[in-house]
């Protein structure tokens, strides 16, 4: 049984989450083995929320959610186990053509990379009058093509009339993205998964994207899945926060309570390798270590061999800790043997 | 897209002057007396040595080669590709007037080789590994080292002598006074089959290893999840971006159609080009063989031109 | 820096999806089976991923054998190739003549072994020369550059563009028909291929950080080319002279078939096929022309897959 299931019930469903992973394990087929790239996580997300799912790259983030569309290439991803409920229905449990109607439709993908996502040869408006019709056999090509114009200039892209008509190539990084946006919103998603959104974009534009999202979200309700390494952008916008490590969730929190005082070691590592201002070092902070290989992953805590906390207990090295609450009712949850004695560091030392 | 196709025609110029060149050197190399080539029969005839001599320095036949050469580009330019020696006709007419049937054999094995190509080699990439992948692999392989005069010897042997379904060679019926459309293409089936297996090979190849590439790409996952059908985005989505380094294999192939035809007009008898050639060499009508090899590099020319062209039609990347 | 590796986080990575996609591709590189591959040398592992390609492998000892029955033909041929016997006219395969007789009374089989010598010399010494002249263009082209590169480019296209069997058909018309005219004609427009890929081969290594600082440290082109570029230019080079050495015989068997081969009488296997060209033949007598046809076919393929196997070897990105 999932440990976090197992907490929320505890504490009793409030209200009917939007999409409820339980117990989701992916495995993807490599030379070296397969790579248990998702093991056994859990997690909802409620209407007009942003969740954030953290991690480094190879953590699982990506993977977890792509699954749930079935994006993943079938030749290389095996799901395990898992449910993900979504309207009544499994997400894991749906043949292709009905997992056709719910992508694009009631929950839409923005990915990282702008400029490799729009297809080269096709106009703009084209991809985007696409995703409409799609999902509507009534839309004329007519009526797809105006509404392209009106979603392109509701994220801000000007003279849409005539950026409808031109191709990717002519549009700069962050015209793109909105453009992306655009079209993800094209059917007024109940979800938005992000995947790295602004990775690929400079900084200065990296922030009229965060305000594009904000305000599409505004203007929609529904919610976002931000998938991401980059704690700034969680900061801006995200609610809620998971913390991926080696395929398990190690921490979840209120965004406010995991950048104040983070309840478990990775994410604490995390936040003190935020450039700060002020900082004095001119070196980039960073975790010692790699993450471990997940086709041998080591016994007992994924992440004990660079663990500053752990210094080699055994406890740690024999033992996967569960997620669990961190004080008993607490919204909480943390996936280290020692989480109480993180309060005792402060995090701004090293 | 104008000025690209400018530029791209400014490229080929060196080229064709190239061709021009080399063929120049053919017809210096040729047996007998570059003047009588140039003259028809009846002129010939008549023609007493002064006259020759005449004619000789008109042509500038008695100046340097270089003047020879710029003269003989005149010549070409004005469609004078010489006299037959065989036949009381200029070459250019003689080519002219086979170029029709060449046009429509070559056409229709292009065709039927490009449709069923592109479908194994789209197939073929989306199984990728499978037996069916595997099968498609070997038989193109094996389709392009079976000699197309093998291949279209034993084309005759089953279909037409074994089973009777086709006719042996031939452009029509030539009984028939006037033969319907049917009959045309009852007699056009099976050389165009065989030439069509010559180039289905690389087609498979090259659409198979550009779909590979392509369904990998980011594009192909953002209109999976938009929901389109899988078919739809391969088809709709991929195939155009795959097909678009597949013109420069189609412009590089074209020297191997080209010899293909010549093969097989021979053998099914097809009036056109290929046939014409064969019958000259026969004949040591050298003239004719000339201009033929003349006329086919500046085909290659001006139908890679045609595929850089197509390429830039597909990517609107290129056409800047 | 400490013995740890230091690993920045966050680290600016693509979906999780393609790093394993990229990993992978990287393993495969380094040769196939993971950290077993990595003790051994870039030719070793060739080695063994080509020994385990096993249509390549079977192509290989089938062309062996074929090589050995060649060589020792004159040896094992149970008749004198050319001997006319009036008496054996068109004779079935019988136990006297495994594979019949032919419209002269010569035996097929002992024709058989002797074409294999013309088709194989045609085939590896016009490959050789073409690749041989092909890799010195390229290599003068891809050393100095400039306009020196733009001409030998522009020479390149021009050879292309001419149709192969036409060209080389003339050729052999006006210069008469041998086995070393056609492997020089042959030769003469088969290097480009080459010449392309060493060029570009060549460009790309000198633009290498190694050969860069071989310059910068003054050492001449030569040495640089000797030492730099012979390494990289080598695995698709090979593979470039297998597929011309298949062309090539093609191309020899085309010419034969068309009737301006190797002098007469020698036996060719596309001259043994041009008989087919009469229908009685083609009908009744198979044993005259499936052989010859059968034996080029199977030569050719097992070349091609030979190479294959080798472009898998040296470059496994690349699938058949």
């Amino acid at each position: 049984m999932n440990e976090m299931a197992e907490a929320r019930e505890k504490r009793g469903a409030e209200r009917e989450p939007l999409l409820s992973v339980r117990d989701l394990s992916v495995s993807l087929r490599s030379d070296e083995g397969l790579v248990q790239a998702v093991r056994n996580i859990g997690w909802d997300i409620y209407d007009g929320e942003v969740l954030a799912i953290v991690g480094e790259s190879g953590s699982g983030k990506s993977v977890s959610v792509n699954t749930l569309l079935g994006l993943m290439r079938q030749d290389v991803a095996i799901v395990n186990s898992g449910h993900a409920e979504f309207g009544g229905r499994d997400l894991l449990n749906l043949g292709e053509r009905e997992l056709r109607e719910v992508r694009g439709k009631d929950i839409s993908v923005i990915f990282q990379d702008p400029m490799a996502s729009f297809n080269p040869v096709k106009t703009i408006g084209d991809q985007i009058s696409e995703a409409i019709r799609v999902h509507d056999e009534r839309a004329t090509r007519r009526w797809a093509w105006s509404r392209s114009i009106t979603l392109l200039s509701m994220v801000g892209v000007p003279n849409p009339e005539l950026r409808c008509k031109q191709y990717p190539h002519q549009y700069s990084g962050g015209m793109r993205q909105r453009a992306m946006i655009a079209m993800a919103m094209a059917n007024r998603p109940r979800l938005l998964i992000a995947d790295e959104p602004t990775t690929a974009l400079d900084m200065t534009i990296q922030a009229q994207i965060i305000d594009v999202l904000r305000l599409v979200q505004k203007e929609t309700g529904g919610a976002i899945v931000l998938i991401t390494h980059d704690l700034g952008l969680v900061a801006e916008l995200a609610d809620r926060v998971l913390v991926m490590y080696a395929g398990k969730i190690v921490e979840s929190a209120g965004v406010v309570e995991l950048f104040a005082s983070p309840r478990h070691p990775y994410t604490r590592a995390l936040l003190e390798s935020l450039p700060r201002i002020g900082d004095q070092s001119d070196e980039l902070r960073s975790i010692s270590g790699q993450m471990p290989s997940l086709v041998e992953l080591p016994e007992g805590c994924a992440f004990h061999p660079r663990c500053s906390l752990s210094h080699d207990r055994q406890l740690c090295r024999e033992l996967e800790p569960p997620l669990q609450e961190t004080n008993s009712g607490s919204e909480r949850l943390s996936a280290c043997h020692f989480s109480r004695e993180l309060d005792e560091l402060d995090i701004f030392d090293r | 897209m104008l000025s690209y196709v400018g530029r791209r025609l400014l490229i080929s110029v060196p080229v064709l002057f190239g061709i021009l060149g080399i063929s120049f050197i053919f017809v210096q190399m040729l047996p007998g007396d570059p003047v009588r080539a140039l003259m028809s029969p009846e002129e010939l005839a008549t023609a007493s040595p002064e006259y020759i001599e005449q004619r000789r320095s008109e042509l500038g036949l008695d100046k340097p080669i270089f003047v020879q050469f710029a003269a003989w580009i005149g010549e070409v330019l004005q469609g004078n590709l010489g006299h037959s020696f065989r036949r009381n006709t200029p070459v250019a007419d003689m080519i002219f007037e086979r170029i029709g049937p060449t046009a429509i054999l070559a056409i229709t094995a292009l065709s039927i080789a490009l449709i069923i190509g592109v479908l194994l080699g789209t197939f073929a990439a989306l199984k990728q590994n499978s037996w069916f992948d595997y099968l498609s692999s070997v038989t193109s392989m094996m389709a392009v080292s079976i000699p197309n005069f093998f291949l279209g010897l034993m084309a005759i042997y089953i279909f037409s002598i074994s089973l009777g379904i086709f006719p042996t060679g031939g452009m029509r019926t030539l009984a028939a006074s006037n033969p319907s459309a049917l009959d045309r293409v009852h007699h056009l089936i099976l050389p165009a089959l065989v030439l069509a297996i010559n180039l289905i090979g690389p087609y498979v190849r090259y659409t198979r290893q550009s779909m590979l590439e392509v369904i990998r790409q980011d594009y192909i996952t953002t209109a999976r999840a938009k929901g389109v059908p899988w078919m739809k985005v391969v088809f709709g989505h991929g195939l155009r971006n795959a097909l678009i380094p597949l013109t420069t294999v189609i412009a590089i192939q074209v020297p191997i159609l080209l010899t293909g035809l010549l093969v097989i007009e021979t053998i099914f008898s097809w009036p056109g080009l290929g046939r014409l050639t064969f019958e000259s060499i026969m004949g040591r009508d050298y003239p004719v063989i000339v201009a033929i090899v003349f006329i086919s590099a500046v085909f290659v020319v001006l139908f890679n031109l045609l595929a850089d062209v197509t390429a830039a039609a597909l990517d609107p990347r290129i056409r800047l | 820096m400490s013995e740890n590796v230091q690993t920045a986080v966050p680290v600016a990575g693509r979906s999780d999806e393609e790093g394993i996609g990229r990993r992978r591709e990287r393993e495969v590189q380094k040769g196939g089976n993971g950290r077993a591959g990595q003790a051994l040398s870039p030719s070793r592992l060739a080695i063994r991923r080509f020994r385990h390609h096993r249509l390549a492998m079977a192509s290989v000892l089938l062309l062996s054998l074929l090589l050995l029955l060649a060589v020792l033909a004159p040896l094992i041929s149970p008749y004198d190739p050319n001997a006319v016997n009036t008496a054996a006219y068109r004779e079935p395969p019988s136990g006297a003549h495994w594979l019949g007789t032919d419209s002269a009374g010569r035996d097929v089989l002992s024709r058989l072994l002797h074409g294999a010598r013309v088709s194989l010399t045609v085939g590896i010494a016009a490959a050789v020369s073409a690749t041989g002249l092909g890799t010195l263009l390229g290599l003068i082209a891809g050393i100095f550059r400039g306009w020196v590169d733009a001409i030998i480019m522009r020479v390149v296209d021009v050879f292309l563009s001419f149709p192969p069997l036409v060209v080389i058909l003339l050729l052999v018309a006006i210069l008469g028909p041998s086995v070393t005219t056609i492997i020089v004609v042959i030769a003469a427009f088969e290097w480009p291929t080459a010449c392309r890929i060493v060029r570009q081969v060549s460009l790309s290594v000198r633009e290498m950080d190694y050969v860069l600082s071989a310059r910068a440290m003054g050492s001449g082109s030569l040495a640089i080319v000797r030492r730099h570029m012979i390494g990289p230019v080598l695995p698709p080079l090979t593979v470039v002279a297998t597929l011309l050495s298949a062309n090539a015989i093609l191309l020899e068997a085309a010419l034969s078939f068309l009737g301006l081969g190797v002098e007469r009488p020698n036996a060719t296997w596309g001259g043994m096929l041009q008989a087919a060209q009469s229908m009685t033949i083609l009908q009744e007598m198979p044993w005259l022309w499936l052989p010859p046809g059968v034996a080029i076919a199977a030569t050719v393929l097992s070349i091609n897959f030979m190479g294959d196997g080798l472009r898998d070897a040296f470059d496994p990105r690349q699938r058949l």
